[in-house]
């Protein structure tokens, strides 16, 4: 008997002792390989809506929404036209003095989103000429499929590429021809230590990229679905061309791409272009997606922006055009609507900072109502341009819309000595804003003043104020409400060009610490 | 009838003898109280002596013997007689040969070869935490406890021998009954515990593989014993209040005055004023500007003069009462515990049945912990070959849960009551009477930062978290957790000829945890979207099969035990997690009453391991013992081309006092030398699925999106863990013991998330980091731990015991691979070779430049120059200074100094935050049956990054509550003509330079050494007259009281929050008084 147990005991032991080869390997429910998202064109497609979702993702903290932060903190706040109404708290981002402080996030922040999106669209680049096509049979169509995932790739790395170079690099006029530091041309699947470029040759990597999407598109002969804005397309390339090649100071080709890129653009309506600035339209080249169910919540573009959004930080701090600027604008141009413009009696019972809660107040709500949250504070010069589209402060934004591309070529054709093409362009671009409006005659200086001026009030709040002025080499001028400006008096300040380190970003700390490249 | 003529037969049968005696020490001769007397033969006749040691016993006829026995002395076996017998019992000089829980099994201490210690279940009752993993702190020599987080119910951390790691857990595996645990300590009622076995070293761990090296804890559920039923009840009533004191923060007058400096200073500053126009400015616009609310009688501009509040400046109305955030969020709390367990044994089987209910309410308004607990164990042995058991617990466990990590949270009270400056009140105030604003029905009403004036406009009442309120919110959000447990563990033995016996034995742990998170839409995060509710569930299921084949042999004076075995275990969780918006309902907390779904989403992780492994114990003449283990594992999160490695582990002892010389040397009573090697490992460094390349599941505009999160590494191994010790320990003199250990552990193959430059893309949307998981490096601890007791005085009535424990511990990083030479920074600290992995690594800070108030930090002269008066500072290969960013740079006495540190300053190591010595000291006295027992914890050396002191020494550009020291800050009244250094300096108060005046840097490292009164506790046996009237067996009163109190450096400093010298807005140590009784039936 026991003999027996014996003999069971040891069997079951030897029976029982290993488990099958399988047991350990254990897959992901949450992610997918990465090698795998590049196998065929169907998930490749996949790996273009990430670099779609990179654009509108909450990072790091509240306020960090990829795109949408760069236009708030890097175009909008610390610009010459936009105020954050007495939010005083961010007096260091409104005032740029984060420049030098390598270790802050405001610093690394465009760093870390723009490289995040570089990094995603190299693995395409590199592996997308080995992607098993949507029907195997039809190789023609298969390289067609791969041609346009490409350019869309290409096109995101050259956009992402040429905002850090208008961040992080000297602006071009004070660049000794682009000779001086650049940023890092990551273009392979490497993640080690790469030397800094100049700036010359950063631009030429651009160029290098776009050239290539272009012809890649145009050999594709695809283009993106009718609801898909928030992909590029060759439109989208020429867009970004334009603006590398106008930050670049290269006249020609800005104005050469800048046409090209609003082939088949009509401009908004009226109508549309008071309707919230959260709705695709025809106008848009490219934009940013946001749904409500995919929310980004306080962190989301139009919850720093919206002048309908719940959020604290837009009832309270509104967002405001500078008075100087708006007092240029003749008043009967439709677009002056979208500020709250107060007359001297209006202005005179406002408190320092320029809020209003009496008569001013009281006209805001019975006008604006439906642009207002219903305890949203109320200052002079708010604005009613940008609306939520849901709460508490979401929407879809556009980031290339076609005016912009009118005032590329505007500018660069005053730079090309072409007065009378300029003239056309502006008038153009607001013909259907301001019915009393006539051609300007203004030609050389005056003209290129004029130019940026339209350009400065149209796209006001897009996020180009900083850049714009940057790349002009203007100082930064904001007179406070009591010297006849608009301005809280902790922002009242001029910026001259060469203060700030030329208004440009030191490398971040998670760069320079452990890339051995660069000192 | 047929049952009485039973008892009669049997009464007939059974003639008596009465046996009387007394039980006294051989030693002192004192009487032994409570010996046990039992009949050789007839297990169930027994007595227990009395308190003069005396007995009387009847025992029937055949019984020839009567054994004697009581714990820590040798049995004595005695004939029955009719005479009196005076029996001695002598101490046992084998007192520590017990039996101990050991891997796989148990051991006797004498033969033990590694470093195991014990705690018992004695040390664990009167405790009163809800988690068994807090008794351990001051109980174990080289390991340390961090149980300071304030909520009830949380588990501690636990380092058993320093820090093995730098990414991966630093907690030790806990096996419970044998059995890989993969709950929460907290899901074990501290009453179920007999023992806790802690296996420091890796040669008592080895079997366990690569989950061992950062210690293992043996967890062993109480059995039931042999005897009579064993029933008893315990019931404990108590308090839970805030254990550290505040920051010494500036009162109200005192802080206006600085923040009128602060306006002053920056205008001076950021707008180029002169100091008169500067004075007046801040006359002017300190209220209007910066603090909004003006809470005295005097007109916003007519507050200061000469810089200083006005005297005759009152707090309006009821303000003063109610600008205190803690005095309103923090109570006292009431905790409440009641355990009932009974138990008993016969030859063939024992069961044992356990419920426990505790209730915890914490000292913050919204927090606490419930849990009902019941357990049930049973073992048969129904035939000699065949011996089986199964053990059953469950719980239910409520949590109310409450921000208090989250060092930044508006929710978070440690957050917004330290940060609050000290005018802004709870409740709405009328801001011209200062009287509370009071609802319709009377009620006081809180202040969300304005009110509505009777233009119906909004006005602010505080520039300061407008819109969030830290006590409204938590009192209208809710945040529960529900979580289930149930445990069951089954083996069967069967016990074979030849010595072996094979055993298979299972576990199946399940898990579930679902938390409920309410955001109210009246005030805070989910008002601007009409309420919130988030719902997040785990699911845990975790099981393990072992089988296992035992063989031990005896002959002669040799002893010999091996053992094979094989074990598999699975993890797997479920996360399931979503959250709705807009509320129909206010305050109904469930989704049925939310409208929009934001998200919605759930996936599942797994995890597993296989492990071979064996064992050989050799023992000669119990003097000379020795043992190797072996364990080969497999773990999922590795490729399949480095899944597998092998781990081992040696040791060895000699117990001196055995042999012949020995005997000579009467006052050593037992001396034992060991030593021992071995080989472990931590695959915890690793995520789930660490070596693949890995892009996480995204959506936009619902259609599928890939990003990338994880770079690739085929080649990703566990940690190894070599080390090696040799321990000491004695019993001297009959009163000593004695034990000292050194040892000595390599960690190599460290994974490490190694940083990329951010430019090779982020895998990370949280921090903005580009990593590679990577094995590099080897980092060494060692160690001398020393632990000791003494009975100081021992009679019949009186026992002073003293004991004391110390742990010496290095750390030191000893290689990183080549492209890492220069050393990883990380945050606050910089690993680099030859020194520890918790060094600080920070700007210099030099003290103060006289001239403006500046704090000066140490010149980056490395890589960057400037010149100044045609002399060149610094490395002219590097970046020269120009222009404006001149301004940032100073020399003074010929030294360069900079104001940037973060853009021109150097950084420096500036100490370990590990403590150069830590351990505990105490004292046991009893007198009679009263029994007071005192448990100090210390630390010496480390330090800490203050950084809560960081942000009440800064101003920020809203305001907020002020340290003290703010009080020295410079004014422009100290400036100097030149520019000088204060080394002692506090900088100008400046809100607009205060990122650089307060940067991070060495000013804020302090001493982290402690002194905690862990335990104070008083326990009363209730005398034997008593209990025997009310018809039970013994009844104990106690009183306890944990971390009465907490000496630091500084008032507020926690320095036990984490391991790694940080500091957050985190809740801190509670102090808990407890009351109990103890009865056994």
């Amino acid at each position: 008997m026991k003999k027996y147990i014996f003999i069971v005991g040891i069997a079951s032991l030897v029976g029982l002792s290993s488990c099958s080869e399988s047991y350990l390997d254990t897959e992901p429910q949450s992610s997918v390989s990465t090698p795998s998202t590049v196998e065929s064109i169907v998930n490749a497609e996949h790996a273009i809506n990430g670099l779609c979702k990179i654009m509108t993702t909450p990072y790091i903290s509240q306020g960090f929404n990829g795109e949408g932060t760069i236009k708030t903190y890097y175009g909008n706040y610390p610009g010459n036209d936009f105020q954050k109404c007495a939010y005083t708290g961010y007096s260091n981002v409104i005032n740029g003095t984060y420049h030098t402080s390598k270790t802050s996030v405001y610093l690394y922040y465009p760093w870390f989103y723009y490289y995040k999106l570089i990094g995603n669209a190299n693995v395409i680049i590199a592996n997308i000429d080995n992607a098993e096509g949507t029907n195997k049979a039809d190789a023609n169509q298969t390289m067609r499929e791969r041609a346009f995932i490409k350019a869309q790739a290409l096109t995101f790395r050259a956009y992402a590429f040429s905002q850090l170079v208008q961040l992080y690099s000297y602006r071009w006029s004070d660049s000794n021809n682009g000779a001086t530091d650049g940023i890092v041309l990551r273009t392979d699947e490497s993640h080690g230590d790469i030397a800094l470029s100049t700036l010359a040759e950063s631009y030429q990597q651009i160029y290098a990229d776009l050239d290539e999407a272009i012809a890649l598109f145009q050999k594709s002969g695809m283009d993106r679905k009718k609801n898909e804005f928030y992909k590029p397309n060759l439109n989208v390339a020429y867009a970004v061309y334009a603006r590398a090649a106008l930050n670049r100071e290269d006249w020609a080709n800005a104005a050469k791409y800048a046409a090209l890129a609003r082939a088949g653009v009509s401009l908004m309506t009226n109508d549309q272009y008071a309707d919230g600035m959260h709705t695709a339209n025809n106008e848009w080249i490219w934009g940013v997606y946001e749904a409500e169910d995919q929310s980004l919540g306080y962190f989301a573009f139009f919850a720093y922006q919206g002048s309908n959004s719940s959020s604290s930080v837009c009832r309270t701090y509104p967002c405001a055009i500078s008075r100087e600027l708006i007092d240029q604008i003749p008043a009967t141009d439709v677009r002056r609507k979208l500020y709250l413009i107060p007359t001297e009696a209006e202005l005179k019972e406002c408190n320092s900072a320029g809020r209003s809660t009496k008569t001013l107040y009281k006209r805001a709500f019975s006008e604006y109502g439906d642009r207002l949250y219903e305890t949203s504070y109320v200052y002079v010069y708010m604005q009613f341009k940008f609306l939520a589209a849901f709460m508490p402060g979401g929407g879809s934004f556009s980031l290339i819309r076609g005016a912009e591309m009118y005032y590329v070529e505007a500018e660069a054709d005053c730079h090309l000595g072409k007065d009378a093409e300029a003239q056309q362009l502006l008038f153009e671009a607001n013909k259907d804003r301001d019915a009393a409006l006539v051609k300007s005659e203004k030609t050389g200086d005056d003209l290129l003043a004029e130019v940026r001026l339209y350009r400065r009030f149209d796209l006001w709040g897009e996020g180009f104020d900083w850049f714009d002025y940057k790349r002009w080499g203007l100082p930064i001028s904001r007179k406070a409400l009591s010297k006849g400006g608009s301005f809280h008096t902790t922002f009242a300040k001029t910026i001259q060009p060469d203060a700030e380190n030329n208004w440009t970003w030191m490398l971040p700390n998670m760069e320079t610490d452990y890339n051995e490249l660069i000192d | 009838m047929m049952l009485a003529g039973l008892f009669l037969l049997a009464g007939i049968a059974m003639a008596q003898t009465k046996v009387t005696g007394t039980v006294v020490s051989y030693e002192d001769n004192e009487p032994i109280i409570g010996a046990t007397i039992q009949a050789v033969g007839q297990a169930s006749i027994g007595t227990i002596t009395d308190y003069d040691g005396n007995f009387t016993l009847e025992v029937p006829e055949g019984v020839k013997t009567l054994k004697i026995t009581y714990v820590g002395m040798e049995p004595l076996e005695v004939a029955v007689s009719t005479k009196t017998l005076k029996i001695q019992l002598k101490n046992d000089s084998q007192i520590l040969d017990e039996v101990v829980v050991v891997a796989y099994g148990t051991q006797k201490k004498t033969s033990l070869t590694g470093s195991i210690q014990e705690v018992k279940s004695e040390a664990i009752e009167m405790r009163p935490v809800s988690s068994v993993a807090s008794a351990l702190e001051g109980t174990v020599s080289g390991v340390q406890v961090n149980s300071t987080y304030g909520a009830p119910g949380q588990d501690p951390s636990i380092r058993i021998r320093g820090v093995g790691t730098v990414n991966g857990s630093t907690s030790p595996l806990y096996v419970l009954d044998g059995v890989p645990f993969g709950g929460n300590i907290s899901d074990l009622n501290p009453q179920d515990i007999e023992s806790m076995s802690i296996l420091k070293d890796a040669a008592s761990a080895a079997l366990y593989g690569n989950r061992a090296s950062n210690g293992v804890i043996l967890i062993t559920t109480k059995k039931g014993k042999q005897g009579k039923l064993n029933v008893s009840l315990d019931i404990k009533q108590g308090t839970y209040s805030r254990g550290i004191k505040e920051y010494k923060r500036l009162g109200v007058r005192d802080w206006m005055n600085m923040e009128w400096q602060n306006l002053k200073n920056y205008a001076m500053s950021s707008s180029g004023y002169d100091l008169a126009k500067a004075e007046a400015y801040a006359n002017q616009n300190l209220i209007d500007d910066r603090l909004i609310l003006n809470i005295f009688n005097k007109d916003n501009d007519k507050l200061f003069e000469n810089g200083k509040l006005v005297a005759d400046a009152q707090i309006l109305g009821t303000y003063g009462e109610d600008l205190d955030w803690y005095d309103q969020a923090v109570r006292v709390g009431y905790r409440q515990e009641y355990n009932f367990m009974a138990n008993g044994a016969s030859d063939k089987a024992d069961y044992l049945i356990s419920l426990g209910y505790l209730d915890e309410n914490g000292y913050l308004r919204n927090s606490g912990f419930d849990r009902i607990s019941a357990r049930m164990s049973a073992n048969i042995q129904p035939k000699a070959w065949f011996k089986a058991g199964l053990n059953v617990s469950g719980t239910h466990q409520n949590f109310t849960n409450t921000n208090g990590d989250s060092s930044s949270s508006y929710t978070n009270v440690f957050n917004y009551g330290r940060n609050i400056a000290p005018i802004y009140p709870v409740h709405l105030h009328d801001v011209t009477t200062g009287d509370y604003v009071r609802d319709a029905q009377g009620h006081l009403t809180y202040d969300p930062g304005y009110y509505t004036d009777a233009n119906g406009n909004e006005q602010m009442t505080r520039n300061q978290y407008p819109d969030r309120h830290v006590i409204w919110e938590n009192e209208m959000n809710s945040d529960k957790t529900i979580r289930n447990t149930l445990n069951g563990i089954a083996y069967a033995n069967l016990i074979l000829p030849y010595g072996f016996t094979f055993m298979l034995k299972g576990s199946l742990n399940l898990r579930h945890s679902d938390n409920t998170k309410y955001y109210s839409g009246v005030i805070g995060d989910a008002k601007g979207v009409n309420g919130r509710s988030t719902r997040t569930n785990y699911r845990y299921k975790d099981y393990n099969f072992q089988q296992q084949l035992h063989w031990v042999h005896e002959f002669g004076v040799h002893s010999l035990d091996a053992l094979v075995g094989h074990e598999n275990y699975a993890w797997n969780r479920n996360y399931l997690s979503g959250n709705k918006y807009d509320e129909t309902s206010e305050g109904k907390v469930q989704w049925l009453n939310f409208n929009t779904i934001q998200s919605l989403e759930d996936f599942q992780d797994n995890y597993r391991t296989e492990s071979y492994l064996g064992r050989i114990r050799y023992g000669y003449d119990s003097k000379y013992n020795a043992e190797v283990s072996f364990r080969r594992d497999g773990s999922s999160r590795f490729s399949k081309s480095a899944r597998w490695g092998n781990f081992w582990s040696c040791g060895a002892n000699w117990v001196v006092t055995y042999e012949e010389f020995m005997k000579k040397f009467t006052w050593v009573d037992y001396l034992k030398l060991r030593a021992d090697y071995g080989e472990v490992a931590n695959d915890s460094g690793a995520g789930y699925y660490a070596y693949m390349a890995l892009s996480s599941l995204e959506r936009n505009n619902n259609s599928g999106a890939y990003v990338i999160s994880q770079f690739a590494n085929n080649d990703l191994l566990w940690e190894t863990g070599q080390s090696w010790g040799i321990g000491l320990e004695a019993r001297m003199f009959n009163r000593w013991n004695l034990n000292i250990d050194y040892f000595n552990r390599r960690n190599k193959d460290l994974i490490f998330d190694v940083y990329n430059p951010l430019s090779a893309g982020a895998t990370n949307t949280e921090v903005a980091e580009s990593t590679t998981t990577m094995n590099l490096g080897v980092i060494s601890n060692q160690g001398l731990e020393i632990s000791t007791d003494i009975d100081v005085f021992k009679n019949k009535d009186w026992k002073i015991n003293l004991s004391a424990s110390a742990t010496y511990q290095t750390n030191k990083v000893v290689k990183l691979p080549e492209q890492n030479k220069d050393g990883i920074i990380n945050g606050t600290k910089k690993i680099v070779e030859g020194k520890s992995m918790y060094m600080f690594y920070v700007n210099t800070w030099e003290g103060i430049d006289t001239y403006n108030g500046y704090s000066l930090y140490t010149f980056d002269d490395e890589k960057y120059y400037f010149e100044a008066d045609g002399v060149t500072y610094g490395n002219t290969a590097g970046t020269k200074i120009s222009g404006t960013n001149l301004n940032y740079v100073v020399v003074i006495d010929g030294v360069p100094y900079t104001y940037r540190p973060s853009t021109y300053g150097k950084k420096e190591f500036h100490g370990s935050a590990l403590p150069d010595l830590f351990g505990s000291f105490g004292a046991n006295v009893s007198w009679k049956s009263l029994t007071f027992n005192a448990l100090f914890t210390y630390q010496l050396g480390g330090k800490v990054m203050d950084s809560n002191y960081q942000t009440l020494m800064s101003v920020s550009t809203t305001p907020s509550s002020l340290h003290q020291d703010v009080l020295n800050s410079w004014t422009t009244d100290d400036a100097t003509a030149e520019h000088a250094i204060d080394r002692n300096g506090t900088p100008v108060v400046d809100r607009g330079l205060s990122t650089y005046l307060n940067a991070a840097s060495s000013r804020w490292l302090t001493s982290a050494s402690y002194l905690v009164l862990k335990n104070l506790s008083l326990t009363y046996k209730l005398p034997k007259s008593l209990t025997d009237k009310a018809d039970i067996e013994g009844a104990t009163v106690s009183l306890s009281c944990e971390n009465l109190f907490t000496l630091t450096k500084r008032q507020g400093l926690n320095p036990q929050q984490t391991f790694n010298g940080t500091q957050s807005n985190s809740l801190v140590t509670p102090r808990v008084f407890s009351i109990g009784l103890n009865i056994k039936f």
